[in-house]
């Protein structure tokens, strides 16, 4: 709905999908100030000066480091303008990613990403429009929505929406379970108790995390493809990571477990780069560093393009198949999903240790599980390295071609929702960590959570308090 | 004798006894219809007033000047204060009453009311003509022939409209045991147009005190000390019983699932739905059907009254199957039961058919309150009593009604979500289904809503004088707060910490003041004499810190929304006109006809679109969008 006619607004206002030329519009009392953040006119002339109904040649201020995009800035100013206030329209390429950029970073300096329709409705309401009749504007209006609900349907399918959905979920089930102790407090029911709110709160911000994607300082990395070496602790991933890079970057030491971090550096193939992430074994290690450690390492997994599983070739014990390992297939055997590649290499490590007969009867071990085709490297003497650099390097052409799929980018507005989501979350988390019982701050920590509900609600659709209770019907005897 | 009153109340349950006595407070000359004059104020569920929103609802009803929390407090046996552990916003007052104690209070409060007349009778039609083609209440006609004229009548009908009992496969027409149903009400509307549906609800059986076993039973008590119901109570002198605590076991859900055949709700006799938040025992079992136990909670229906009500197994299984379930039960094993439980099916009016002054749409004069109106329990029923009796009386002496807001009243909440979204069961209030639940405190109920009540005129002089007392004794303690600091810090700053009390807060505003004081005397001045504090003022200061943050950011919400909040719909608004709107949207807006864009935006299958279309077209067809900006069009 609309939330006001007298703030600052951004939207994309070309049509959906990759064109030529897209356009962002800014509009309201902010507009010219906000585009000033956006866009650089050549020459060095400031925004603010430009006058009402001007053109201006610029560049869209991408971040350091990164590609500059040509702009054609156009300047209107109150009432002169299509909605009678101040209006900034920024022409530049049409790639949906840059759009949404721009107006993400509208909105960071301060601007509300648009309703549908909204700049229609503004111009009608303050008379700019010379439409006879209101009904045209509303067909207008209507067109808009149902233009964007189509594409939001086309979206709903994406991997993105998808995971949106899925914590809009647990979350509403997370608020329920508040909601009814507060609300039936006098049920004999323990609807959740403090660990297990504790944990799921959590784990719902961690998962909100992953969908914002990487926090800005890794953002230049992250358009590389990552591989993501995995596997269980001491299985010998570091010195695979190190022999990989050339360098001594991971500690490495016999004692299980002693990579406590996540590292990660660029990985020059032969036919691109890559970067290549060493985490912690994914254990069953479950309190202090290690659980940090290994939380870091499903984080990684989740963002992988590919994982190396490093088997232990000298652990004559074969270990049993771990998430990581079942994620990967899973993904790589739907081609045509809209998720990334999800390519997977087995690599049995550290063979010369092992006999060649060792090695054999390994493979065939492995072969008998289902893995056929397994790399055996030896990084201390370098055994093997070659042919697993030439299967990486030829994975990468595969990585970059599926890379136009990869991009599953939250739009200006599903990025401020789930923003709003995640400061609501981290409330919650903060309010369950100060107070010595979860019930002395419950209603605090379910008007977070509603919050955070909310702004989700944003991007799914509204979740009701009728939705909350009926969740708590289904799956609590209330009543006596 | 052909007598005429401004309003007549057709009923003496919650709802009914609320509305009578709001409108005659408010010196409309009123009449009180019951069938049974006793009856008036009976508890016909459990006798229990309050609990986790109830109890804000009847805080609520107490600042507007009602009479629930009065009579509570007489009758009261027993008080629990609920959510304890948890924030004072969720804090939740309860009592148990001595059920016969109960309905002598209320019948002794509207004793007093002046303008007030109470009539046994049954209501046999409601009587109309017509005013500017649309039909006109002018009273209503008794089974005995005699006609009352009245401006408005209002109806609050509890179960009794065509009201059906169901024992097993036995079946009586009636309200409740051994009252008589109405019959005539039910056809009166139905000759009028409206659309009647059907709802149901249920009771557990009661026992004899004398036959437990209290040995085997988990006893819970009151508070100590208690806390009052009304503003206006300082003490609850009276001795508090205990209530007692037994479970179901997997030989009594044996038994129940052996004779579902015989249970109405699933032999297919009772078709209409009961409440999910109020389950049968039947129901439990059958759809809990791992859980080996469920909760029976014991309550003594009175000092000397020898009932016992087995509130957590509510049935409608044939008595012969209710009596050997209770012997399965510890501490029930010898348990006598005075009456079984029973089912009881009844007519209400859905509520798209009412405006939000609970008036009806179709009918002018006509107001609709309680469980007629798709509510269960008390609490809801006595909150749209003394709204119905408020605007029927200022119907009557040519006033605006009075709405109030979801953010100002659970009341408010109640009202908005029963016009706005579909009931399939009947409706009970949460804390969860108030959005601004932070500032709807029970504690502040008086803050928010005793001003207004006297400007409607209900708050009296004595109850007026005491807000006045509090409220400055809050404004002197805030002021004193803003003045001192506790070990280099603004005290303000203290009041946050989560561990603040108020005995630590007294302290220091003790020890803060005594050194203010010191330091301004001049020497060898004596030290002046400690203050006294309101320990409620206390709490209230404390509570505001606790939520300040809160408040602000949700104050900041609705500032953005409240223009578009309030902008009213024109009543006339044909939504087919506006074209553009969803078919869906279109269709639900004309049904409900919301008198807001706020509520529009509350009722299910509309969109942001459909809002903003609806927007324009209000905007551009009743404000004009020459005229300025939108916000000009708002009131």
């Amino acid at each position: 709905m609309i939330e006001g006619v007298s703030d600052t607004i951004a939207a994309i206002s070309s049509a959906h999908g990759p064109r030529a030329v897209g356009i962002v519009r800014l509009d309201g009392p902010e507009a010219i100030p906000v585009a000033a953040n956006l866009v650089a006119l050549d020459g060095g002339a400031a925004i603010e000066s430009a006058g009402g109904s001007t053109r201006h040649i610029g560049r869209v201020r991408l971040s350091p480091g990164g590609v500059d995009a040509p702009a054609v800035v156009y300047v209107f100013r109150a009432p002169r303008s299509y909605t009678r206030n101040d209006l900034v329209e920024i022409h530049t390429i049409g790639a949906p990613a840059l759009l949404s950029w721009i107006v993400r970073l509208a909105s960071a300096h301060g601007a509300r990403p648009a309703s549908p329709g909204e700049f229609t409705a503004r111009a009608c309401l303050n008379g700019a429009m010379s439409i006879a009749d209101a009904e045209t504007v509303a067909a207008v209006i209507r067109a808009d929505s149902d233009q964007d609900f189509a594409a939001a349907q086309a979206a709903r399918s994406g991997r993105t929406t998808r995971e949106v959905r899925r914590i809009a979920d647990e979350l509403a089930d997370l608020a329920a379970l508040v909601e009814a102790q507060i609300d039936f407090a006098d049920e004999p029911i323990e609807f959740i108790s403090a660990t297990e709110l504790v944990t799921r709160v959590a784990r719902l911000d961690e998962a909100l995390v992953r969908l914002c994607g990487p926090p800005p300082a890794q953002e230049r990395d992250s358009a590389l493809p990552r591989i993501l070496l995995a596997g269980p602790p001491n299985a010998g991933k570091s010195t695979l990571f190190n022999t990989l890079l050339g360098r001594e970057r991971a500690i490495t030491s016999p004692v299980a477990g002693t990579t406590r971090d996540v590292l990660a550096a660029k990985l020059v193939l032969a036919t691109g780069e890559a970067v290549l992430v060493d985490a912690a074994g994914i254990d069953d290690a479950d309190s202090g560093v290690a659980a940090q450690a290994r939380d870091a390492a499903l984080r990684e997994r989740d963002r992988a393009d590919m994982i190396v599983h490093v088997i232990d070739g000298s652990n004559p014990v074969i270990p049993a198949t771990e998430p990581a390992c079942d994620a990967a297939p899973e993904l790589a055997s739907d081609p045509a999903s809209a998720s990334p590649a999800g390519l997977r290499l087995v690599v049995l490590s550290k063979c010369d240790l092992l006999t060649d007969a060792d090695e054999r009867r390994r493979l065939e071990v492995l072969q008998a599980s289902g893995f056929s085709d397994v790399v055996p490297v030896g990084a201390l003497s370098g055994r093997g390295m070659p042919a697993l650099k030439d299967r990486l390097a030829d994975a990468l052409i595969r990585l970059r071609r599926s890379s136009g799929a990869v991009s599953a980018l939250l739009n200006a507005r599903q990025t401020q929702a789930v923003a709003t989501a995640r400061s609501a979350l981290g409330r919650a988390t903060e309010l369950v960590r100060s107070s010595a019982t979860v019930a002395d701050r419950s209603e605090l920590l379910a008007f977070e959570l509603r919050d955070a509900l909310d702004a989700l609600g944003t991007v799914t659709g509204a979740v009701t308090t009728d939705d909350l209770l009926g969740r708590v019907f289904a799956g609590f005897c209330i009543g006596k | 004798m052909n007598q005429g009153y401004d309003i007549v109340v057709v009923g003496g349950g919650h709802a009914g006894i609320e509305a009578a006595w709001a409108a005659s407070r408010l010196g409309a000359s009123t009449a009180l219809i019951t069938m049974d004059r006793r009856a008036i104020g009976r508890m016909s569920c459990n006798p229990a007033i309050g609990g986790i929103g109830k109890g804000h609802m009847v805080r609520e009803i107490d600042a507007l000047g009602g009479l629930m929390a009065l009579a509570t407090d007489r009758a009261g046996i027993q008080f629990r204060m609920l959510n304890r552990s948890k924030g004072p916003a969720v804090w939740a007052p309860r009592a148990q009453c001595d059920r016969d104690a109960y309905a002598a209070a209320t019948q002794a409060i509207l004793a007093d009311a002046d303008s007030l007349e109470i009539i046994e009778g049954v209501v046999d039609d409601l009587l109309t003509d017509e005013f500017n083609g649309r039909p006109r209440i002018t009273g209503v006609r008794l089974a005995d022939g005699r006609p009352l004229r009245a401006n408005a009548v209002i109806l609050t009908t509890g179960t009794f409209l065509r009201g059906l009992m169901h024992c097993g496969s036995r079946r009586a027409e009636g309200g409740r045991i051994g009252e008589a149903p109405a019959v005539g009400v039910s056809r009166a509307l139905e000759r009028l147009g409206f659309e009647l549906g059907r709802l149901k609800t249920g009771t557990p059986p009661r026992v004899h005190r004398d036959t437990l076993d209290y040995d085997r039973l988990e006893p819970q008590p009151g508070d100590d000390p208690p806390s009052p119901f009304s503003f206006m109570t300082d003490a609850l002198p009276q001795r508090q019983v205990s209530c007692w605590i037994t479970y179901t076991n997997p030989d009594v859900h044996d038994l129940i699932r052996d004779n579902l055949h015989l249970a109405p709700m699933y032999s297919g006799q009772i078709e209409s739905r009961g409440p999910r938040y109020c389950p049968s025992i039947e129901d439990k079992v059958v759809r809990f059907a791992e859980k080996d136990r469920h909760q029976l909670f014991l309550e003594p229906e009175g000092y000397d009254n020898e009932r016992i009500y087995c509130n957590g197994i509510s049935t409608s299984l044939p008595a012969e199957v209710q009596d050997r379930m209770i012997r399965h039960v510890p501490g029930l094993e010898n348990a006598k039961i005075l009456q079984h439980g029973y089912a009881v099916e009844y007519d209400w009016v859905p509520s798209h058919q009412t405006t939000f002054s609970l008036e009806t749409k179709r009918v002018r004069g006509l107001y609709l309150a309680g469980q007629i109106n798709g509510t269960s329990g008390y609490e809801e029923a006595a909150g749209q009593g003394v709204l119905a009796g408020i605007n029927a009386a200022r119907a009557v002496g040519g006033l605006d009604p009075i709405v109030l807001g979801r953010d100002q009243a659970y009341l408010g909440v109640m009202i908005d979500d029963l016009l706005t979204k579909p009931q399939h069961e009947p409706y009970r209030m949460f804390t969860s289904r108030a959005e601004h639940r932070l500032r709807l405190r029970s504690d502040n109920a008086d803050e928010r809503l005793t001003p207004l009540g006297r400007e409607i005129g209900l708050v009296d002089d004595a109850r007026w004088r005491r807000f006045q007392t509090r409220q400055s004794a809050i404004d002197d303690v805030t002021a004193i707060v803003r003045s001192l600091r506790v070990d280099g810090a603004p005290l303000a700053h203290w009041l946050r910490r989560p561990d603040a009390t108020i005995e630590a807060f007294a302290g220091l505003l003790a020890r803060g003041l005594s050194r203010a004081a010191n330091d301004n005397a001049p020497h060898g001045s004596s030290a002046p004499a400690p203050r006294m504090f309101d320990r409620a003022a206390l709490q209230e200061v404390l509570t505001r810190a606790r939520y300040e943050g809160y408040l602000d950011r949700q104050t900041r919400h609705i500032e953005r929304m409240r223009k578009l909040e309030h902008l009213r719909l024109p009543e006339a608004l044909d939504y087919a006109a506006v074209g553009h709107l969803k078919a869906e949207a279109c269709e639900n807006l004309a049904r409900v006809r919301p008198a807001t864009l706020g509520q529009a935006s509350r009722i299910p299958g509309i969109t942001a679109a459909d809002l903003t279309v609806l927007w324009l077209f209000v905007t551009r067809r009743w404000g004009g969008w020459d005229a300025g900006s939108p916000a000009a069009q708002t009131p």
